[in-house]
């Protein structure tokens, strides 16, 4: 059901890989999958473990290609799209050789801009967000908050149309989490860039999206979309909301599926 | 610390002193110190040692460069192509078994008895070392850090360039010191078995053809100590360009 102004259109998408346990078998990651994203909104995805929704992500990015269906972003493939990527492990994901200035600035000189047009645009980006960092060390010296952080300014630095979001929070301690989950909510604001977050939760989900998908376990189809409708900038304080008790069994059923043993 | 090993190094030089001047054992298999020591300021004043050294440090440096850099590059190559690496891997491994001493004599035969034989097995060695380290270095890129420069559409040669090389840079420096210290064993092997006027291999050689003992531990403690150089400035250089190993 592509809308009129979807910017990603996930058309009968499914994906199915190798069985590592049978030969000639195929496991079902994804099944015939649809789902239209407007430009510019902020969607999350919800699933347990195992279910599907990082080979969606994956997918979105143009990493992975589907088995049969299609994706497309502003009408072209995702494999031709320049998107933003933050993978849940930053150990595994920032350059350990490159200071987290050099990390930040990557994708411009990676594009040809000379290093330090590079670095002067990183310097730039981080005095206009108000994000402090020690960018001359080396990343694996910083907190892990501090760490996710350079890889979402990385991931936003030539500011993509579109921000993927695997589990960016899932590494990290409580009190890292809560702040990075403002400066993805700012910096998302700043950039406007259509965003798919992927994540297993809930509160996290609805304190972001404007409309969290439940997927079913796997092979993921939709469960569930909901709409949040809660004012902007959003804080902690919004999960008191007594309406978000109901989204949260809505998609939290919706997630483990109705024929649950 | 510097206290206790000066400490062991005088304990071990007295437990010599002993065994040495006290004839417990003979002179014929352990010189006295005083000997080693004339033997080695002779080596000094007539050059000689000079001589040695710098045959042996040239024929190490080429060797290591030539064979480093072809092991670099085909390792590159190797640990880039999975369908290459998964069947290459049981005729590396083979390789890697046979013993360099072993093909010394098919060197012989292709490149003579002169300086090209000695410094092809030298290669050869350190060569190996180094493809191995690199291969390994290469296929083991966390694929996050691969995944990334893709979804940046990075071309394949920045993948390269800006990931993959300096991801396997650790790897590749601990090929470097054991590739150095394995060119320096061959390089004295080679030495002492193919026929050759300067070296330090040689100088063992020779001198134990004429039952000079003292002249062998010259030899014996020299290769050490340059083993132990190169070692020390190999660590100084990993801590100084892969300062993030095991992070």
């Amino acid at each position: 059901m592509p809308g009129p102004d979807a910017y990603i259109e996930v058309d009968d998408l499914s994906v199915a890989y190798p069985d590592r346990t049978a030969a000639n078998k195929h496991l079902l990651a994804i099944d015939h999958l649809s789902l239209s994203i407007p430009r510019g909104a902020f969607i999350s995805v919800v699933g347990s473990n195992g279910c599907g929704k990082t080979t969606l992500l994956l997918c979105l990015a143009g990493l992975l290609k589907p088995t049969s269906g299609t994706v497309r972003i502003a009408g072209v493939s995702p494999a031709k799209t320049t998107c933003g990527f933050v993978f849940q492990n930053y150990r595994e994901s920032l350059y350990p050789w490159l200071t987290v200035l050099d990390n930040i600035a990557m994708p411009l000189w990676m594009d040809g801009s000379s290093r330090q047009k590079a670095r002067q645009e990183a310097a730039d980006l981080m005095t206009r967000l108000k994000i402090d960092l020690p960018v001359e060390r080396f990343p694996y010296t910083l907190s892990g908050g501090q760490q996710q952080l350079t890889a979402l300014l990385r991931a936003v630095i030539h500011t993509p149309t579109v921000l993927l979001l695997d589990e960016p929070l899932g590494a990290l301690d409580v009190g890292s989490r809560s702040e990075l989950r403002d400066a993805i909510q700012r910096i998302r604001e700043a950039i406007g860039a259509t965003t798919v977050l992927v994540t297993h939760d809930l509160n996290e989900a609805i304190l972001l999206a404007d409309t969290v998908v439940a997927l079913t376990p796997r092979p993921a189809r939709i469960a569930e979309e909901l709409e949040i409708r809660l004012p902007r900038p959003r804080s902690q304080e919004v999960l008191q909301d007594p309406k978000i008790l109901g989204w949260r069994d809505r998609l939290h059923t919706a997630m483990l599926g109705t024929q649950t043993p | 610390m510097t206290r206790d090993r000066i400490l062991l190094a005088l304990t071990l030089v007295g437990i010599w002193s002993i065994l040495a001047y006290s004839r417990i054992v003979s002179p014929l298999f352990l010189p006295e110190p005083h000997a080693v020591l004339g033997s080695f300021w002779r080596g000094i004043t007539t050059a000689a040692i000079f001589r040695d050294i710098g045959a042996t440090a040239a024929r190490v440096l080429v060797g290591f460069l030539i064979g480093g850099g072809i092991g670099v590059f085909s390792g590159v190559f190797i640990g880039y192509w999975k369908r290459l690496y998964n069947a290459s891997t049981p005729f590396v491994d083979f390789v890697r078994s046979v013993p360099v001493t072993a093909i010394l004599p098919l060197f012989l035969l292709a490149f003579g008895i002169g300086d090209s034989a000695k410094i092809a097995a030298i290669a050869w060695a350190s060569g190996l070392m180094m493809l191995i380290n690199t291969v390994l270095g290469v296929a083991s890129v966390p694929p996050t850090r691969i995944m990334v420069a893709t979804t940046l559409r990075a071309r394949p040669y920045q993948r390269l360039l800006f990931v993959i090389l300096p991801d396997a840079l650790p790897q590749i420096f601990i090929g470097i010191r054991t590739a150095i210290s394995f060119a320096v064993v061959v390089a004295v092997v080679s030495e002492m078995l193919l026929s050759t006027t300067a070296g330090i291999g040689a100088a063992i050689y020779n001198a134990s053809m004429m039952y000079r003992t003292e002249d062998v531990y010259v030899g014996i403690l020299l290769t050490g100590a340059i083993g132990y150089g190169l070692n020390l400035l190999t660590a100084r250089a990993d801590q100084r360009f892969v300062h993030w190993r095991a992070r």
